[in-house]
């Protein structure tokens, strides 16, 4: 895929990349400057191509959109500066290859998913950086590691995503996805605008099998804007479906609940 | 505050049209204005929000609709999409890019992703017909603004110097959700081609637009 890693701007600029496509890309973009260009060059067309249909809203939208925004809470800014230029056009500074992407969270290239993506934190793996953060206040170095265990995160589920026998199923939590590779014996998923689960919980999938036994699956979190991902490797031959309840923290080695999503799979494995 | 306002307000109308106007003053230049609601907004700047609002709101919605095609769903994503760009608001920055496009980008996602979801990517293959054009005047397209229908005119025009072909692969992916792979698939073309054509048919559009940057 490397050598083609160019190619793929334009698809990136109108939001055409599949997921681990748009991984690669990313970060292959953030120290490639001939690509930055050429983003930020598309995307001046991108950005005519959305701003051409505007249309009057429904009146309704304004008091929704208001009441809600005065129930959300703000993000903070991007800590890290050193990042911040890294995949913008206006000049050959990219960030050192030893810190991918920590600050370049809404590099404002038109490019759907990428946005997106940056925002998938690894909940379970990155839970303990988290807690430091609320603790300790806002720290570079935990940002840093929060990053990495995100990238570690997406770069399996990428993986999975990006295998040659991957088969996706939807998942009954907000918008998102299971993907099953027997290749690589795993199970990943991710999606956005999860509802949070109770408090001292945490989701878990779990894997039907073809004889009716349940295997456990891995636990995760959606981080507070909903979005969320997860990885696990399982033994997926003959998983018939998935199922998804609430468990308490840690997981469970079997459901305590009727499960509230089950997805077939469309062939068994 | 209130001083803050009622400058928000005159700089609004006077801001809209004329669009072609050459070389604004930095001040009065809507894309700056903008950024700058865009970053007040960042610091919980409610009336610089409710100013944004106004000025994207629009835009937002008929996007929005253009890719869902139903005003239910396109009021849902526009209100998503409108809500993340007050949460997110901190995390824009000017020198990258404009605010507009900023917003429009969180847009644009937001409407692909319910898109995708609504449906399986083989129903997507499946429901594209033969050859599907560029339809800028879908019948819900209703122009609310100067801003909105000198954007709509310029942008059909500049789509008319593209080939068929590539307004095709655009808006298959830009318009319709559709990977690059996807559309490659529909088209019965190599991936290679498809590519090519989006590229082709972005950096044309972008030329008769004559955007600079």
């Amino acid at each position: 895929m490397t050598e083609n890693l160019h190619t793929l701007a334009a698809p990136y600029a109108v939001g055409a990349l599949d997921p681990a496509e748009l991984s690669a890309f990313e970060d292959h973009l953030a120290t490639c400057a001939d690509c930055q260009e050429e983003v930020a060059s598309l995307s001046l067309a991108t950005e005519a191509l959305a701003d051409s249909h505007a249309a009057a809203p429904p009146p309704s939208l304004h008091a929704r959109v208001m009441d809600e925004v005065a129930r959300t809470a703000q993000l903070p800014p991007v800590l890290d500066p050193a990042g911040t230029s890294a995949t913008t056009s206006k000049g050959p500074t990219p960030a050192g290859p030893s810190e991918p992407a920590s600050g370049d969270a809404d590099v404002l290239t038109f490019s759907p998913a990428a946005r997106r993506r940056r925002w998938w934190i690894a909940a379970p793996v990155a839970a303990a950086a988290a807690a430091v953060l609320v603790v300790g206040g806002v720290m570079i170095a935990d940002v840093r590691a929060d990053r990495a265990a995100e990238l570690a995160m997406e770069k399996d589920v990428m993986s999975v995503a990006a295998s040659e026998d991957m088969e996706a199923v939807s998942l009954g939590l907000g918008s998102g996805k299971v993907m099953v590779s027997s290749e690589m014996n795993s199970v990943a998923l991710m999606g956005t605008e999860a509802a949070m689960p109770d408090d001292g919980k945490e989701y878990q999938l779990w894997l039907v099998m073809a004889d009716g036994t349940i295997q456990a699956g891995p636990t995760f979190t959606p981080r507070e804007d909903g979005v969320y991902m997860s990885v696990s490797e399982v033994d997926v031959a003959h998983m018939a479906a998935v199922a998804l309840t609430e468990e308490p923290e840690g997981g469970s080695d079997a459901p305590t609940m009727e499960p509230f999503a089950v997805t077939e799979m469309p062939t068994e494995a | 505050m209130t001083d803050g306002q009622e400058d928000g307000m005159d700089r609004h109308l006077r801001a809209v049209p004329p669009p072609m106007r050459p070389g604004p003053k930095p001040e009065d230049d809507p894309g700056a204005r903008m950024a700058t609601l865009l970053e007040r907004t960042a610091l919980g700047d409610g009336a610089a929000y409710e100013e944004l609002y106004g000025l994207v709101a629009g835009s937002v919605f008929g996007l929005a609709l253009r890719i869902v095609r139903d005003r239910d769903m396109a009021e849902d994503v526009a209100q998503e999409a409108l809500v993340e760009v007050w949460r997110r608001a901190a995390r824009f920055d000017r020198q990258a890019g404009s605010a507009r496009a900023w917003i429009l980008t969180i847009a644009h996602r937001r409407a692909v992703d319910r898109v995708r979801s609504e449906q399986a990517h083989t129903t997507r293959l499946q429901t594209h017909a033969a050859v599907t054009d560029v339809d800028h005047e879908g019948p819900e397209d209703v122009v609310d603004t100067m801003h909105g229908e000198w954007q709509a005119a310029r942008v059909k025009a500049g789509l008319q110097q593209l080939t068929e072909r590539q307004r095709e692969a655009l808006d298959l992916c830009f318009y319709k959700g559709f990977t690059h792979r996807e559309a490659a698939h529909a088209l019965d073309i190599p991936l290679g081609t498809c590519k090519a054509r989006i590229r082709d048919g972005l950096i044309k559009l972008r030329d008769a637009l004559g955007v600079e940057r």
